[in-house]
């Protein structure tokens, strides 16, 4: 019987190969010449591929229930991460794929420099990789405004900022990005058109170049001469096969351990809000400080656009057949120079912001505001014909909410920054009384720093606000 | 039997790894795909936040609505996903004398709206046709038009709004 099925499958095997020629293409690619054997060292493009599928993935299914205008992108997002089933794991390994693409990137880079690989007739892997690497910088400039957070917004704010401070062009380029003069409900139908029309197109181009030139050119395997040679398959398969496993489950338990970040809805107002960029571009934020203003375009184009020619040439300014590493020291010393320069200038942007205790306690409240935006209850967007009333309370709230609620709480006690106060009596450990020590100590309920201290309010006062509280339905 | 071959026990360890490496990338794509697809349904199945049909609704005062056949507009609330929306519902009221009837503007047959023509109602997609008090005399309509629950408070006429399964000869509520 089982015989009889065999049979069957070999033919229709058989009947698809004779069409599509898929075996010879398999056969390719399971044979692929390893020289050297296989490595872990190789794992790197491939778990690359997988990280972007990855986010291809989850991005798709992000467009089922996001919303690409000021209106109602922010609350989408926040839909997304607080209310739909899985919603927060979709997110988050689309979120973190961020990061862990931006690392594999560079690493994937730094093995292909170190290992030679760009040398002998792989001129175009490397020139098609550098192309990728900026498509993977677009993504990741376009897709940072999308959620609409006051980090995307000020964040994409400082960087049209630097791009419309280069000299004469600068200006209307920002204009041509953002779709006017500043950073509005356009500026996110441009990027997002960008971010899931355009790039994914041209991404999916240059992979398949990058790939085509590699099959051609072979892989490049051991920079030390050998004559071992073994086939991709099984062995480095299975490497790479272990690698994806890995990134999965690092994507996956990320998405649950820190969940992906969201703050508060973009407030253009917010003129206490500190942007910081991304951990990878701290190094170009910090060189910014060392630059007088009108010399500010040396670091902002001067010097990427140097690095950027040097590395898009380097096959053909570094002609010698050597690969090994250990033999070309001045390559391999300036490159390590330049990865730990980057590496210590961003870490002393870090360490400026800590050692400046009022912007340590601003980014300290920004990244507290947001883990409590994250745990506060959703609350949908009003849309539609007639806005909903808002909800009244019973009473006129206590003036003493005026000069001390009012500003986080909002004037209806519907939440700004702070969250809403209706139906807060409802919840666990938020009773008359407990507001009323709430108030006077927020940290014993895991409030603090943002909830300010109250113990200068007098006991009638206390009592006043709490039970206005608790009368609002 | 046990193989002392050691060109088959290097084939079979060969298939075996290169065996392992597809099963991690099966479970990667079948992990993926069951959590996307819980994903991606989400809003049908497993959302409690959405409101169901079947709420009251004021339409108008009682002595506001004239005799014979007129037709209300009225906005539900509801929560759809990320959003609070409002949305305009339209239904016939059939008052004569004493009696009052409250009408779905909803074809049973196939959904579309339901006109007014002279003293009797029509869909104009497929031409049903429906006497006022909501018997079918004409088309291709299963059932006759879904009369909606309604009541009197402090002389104000609401109205039990709610869908129902189109299509099919019985009258079918929707949750």
């Amino acid at each position: 019987m089982s015989f009889i099925i065999a049979e069957k499958l070999t033919t229709i095997v058989e009947w698809i190969d004779e069409r599509t020629a898929i075996k010879n293409l398999l056969g390719n690619i399971t044979k692929e010449p390893i020289s050297g054997g296989s490595r872990w060292a190789y794992v790197l493009g491939s778990g690359l591929l997988f990280a972007l599928m990855l986010q291809m993935f989850t991005g798709v299914l992000l467009l089922l229930y996001y919303v690409p205008s000021s209106d109602a992108a922010h609350t989408s997002v926040a839909y997304i991460q607080k209310e739909v089933l899985l919603g927060n794991l979709i997110r988050g390994i689309h979120y973190h794929g961020t990061n862990l693409i931006v690392i594999l990137t560079v690493l994937h880079t730094l093995r292909t420099f170190f290992w030679g690989a760009y040398k002998s007739k792989r001129e175009i892997v490397w020139i098609t990789g550098i192309l990728l690497l900026f498509i993977i910088s677009g993504f990741a400039f376009s897709g940072y405004l999308l959620p609409w957070d006051n980090n995307a917004y000020f964040g994409t704010a400082v960087r049209l900022g630097i791009i419309s401070s280069i000299p004469i062009i600068g200006a209307p380029i920002s204009e041509i990005i953002l779709g006017g003069s500043s950073v509005s409900t356009l500026t996110i139908s441009r990027f997002f058109t960008f971010h899931v029309g355009i790039l994914p197109a041209i991404l999916f181009l240059f992979i398949a170049l990058h790939l085509l030139v590699i099959f051609r050119a072979k892989h490049a395997g051991s920079y030390n001469p050998t004559t071992n040679v073994e086939d991709f398959y099984p062995k480095q398969f299975f490497k790479n096969c272990c690698f994806a496993l890995l990134i999965f489950i690092i994507l996956s338990s990320l998405s649950y351990i820190s969940p992906a970040h969201l703050e508060v809805e973009a407030n253009p107002s917010d003129s206490n809000y500190i942007a910081r960029p991304e951990w990878y571009f701290l190094f170009i934020f910090q060189l910014l400080k060392y630059f007088p203003g009108h010399l500010g375009f040396i670091p902002k184009v001067v010097l990427p656009g140097l690095l950027f020619i040097v590395v898009f040439l380097l096959p053909f300014l570094d002609k010698s057949p050597e690969r090994n590493p250990l033999k070309r020291p001045f390559a391999t010393l300036a490159i390590s120079i330049l990865l730990f320069g980057a590496i210590l200038i961003g870490s002393v942007a870090i360490l400026e912001d800590r050692s400046n205790p009022i912007v340590k306690a601003q980014l300290e409240r920004q990244s507290n505001e947001a883990k409590l935006f994250l745990k506060s209850e959703f609350t949908p967007k009003n849309i539609g014909k007639t806005a909903i009333p808002e909800v009244e309370s019973s009473s006129p709230p206590p003036s003493i909410y005026q000069t001390k609620c009012v500003a986080c709480h909002g004037d209806k006690a519907e939440g700004q920054v702070g969250p809403t106060l209706h139906k807060l009596s409802q919840k666990e450990k938020r009773s008359r009384e407990d507001i009323i020590k709430l108030l006077k100590d927020p940290k014993s309920y895991g409030l603090n720093p943002i909830m300010p201290t109250f113990n200068d309010l007098s006991d009638q006062e206390l009592q006043q606000l709490a039970d206005w509280i608790v009368s609002l339905k | 039997m046990s193989t002392t071959n050691p060109e088959i026990d290097s084939a079979n360890r060969r298939s075996f790894i290169g065996l392992l490496g597809a099963i991690f990338i099966g479970l990667i794509g079948l992990v993926m795909g069951a959590a996307g697809s819980i994903y991606a349904v989400f809003p049908a199945f497993f959302s409690s936040k959405s409101k169901k049909d079947g709420l009251w609704y004021s339409l108008k005062s009682l002595d506001q609505i004239p005799n014979g056949i007129s037709k209300h507009n009225f906005t539900i609330n509801k929560q759809t996903g990320w959003a609070n929306s409002q949305t305009e519902q339209v239904v016939w009221v059939v008052k004569e004398n004493q009696s009052l009837n409250v009408f779905s503007a909803v074809c049973p047959h196939q959904g579309c709206l339901v006109n007014q023509q002279a003293n009797q109602f029509v869909c104009l997609c497929h031409m049903s046709k429906w006497s006022p008090d909501g018997t079918k005399t004409d088309g291709p309509t299963p059932r006759n038009l879904d009369r909606l629950d309604h009541r009197v408070t402090n002389s104000n006429l609401e109205v039990n709004y709610q869908n129902f399964k189109i299509g099919v000869s019985e009258k079918i509520p929707l949750t």
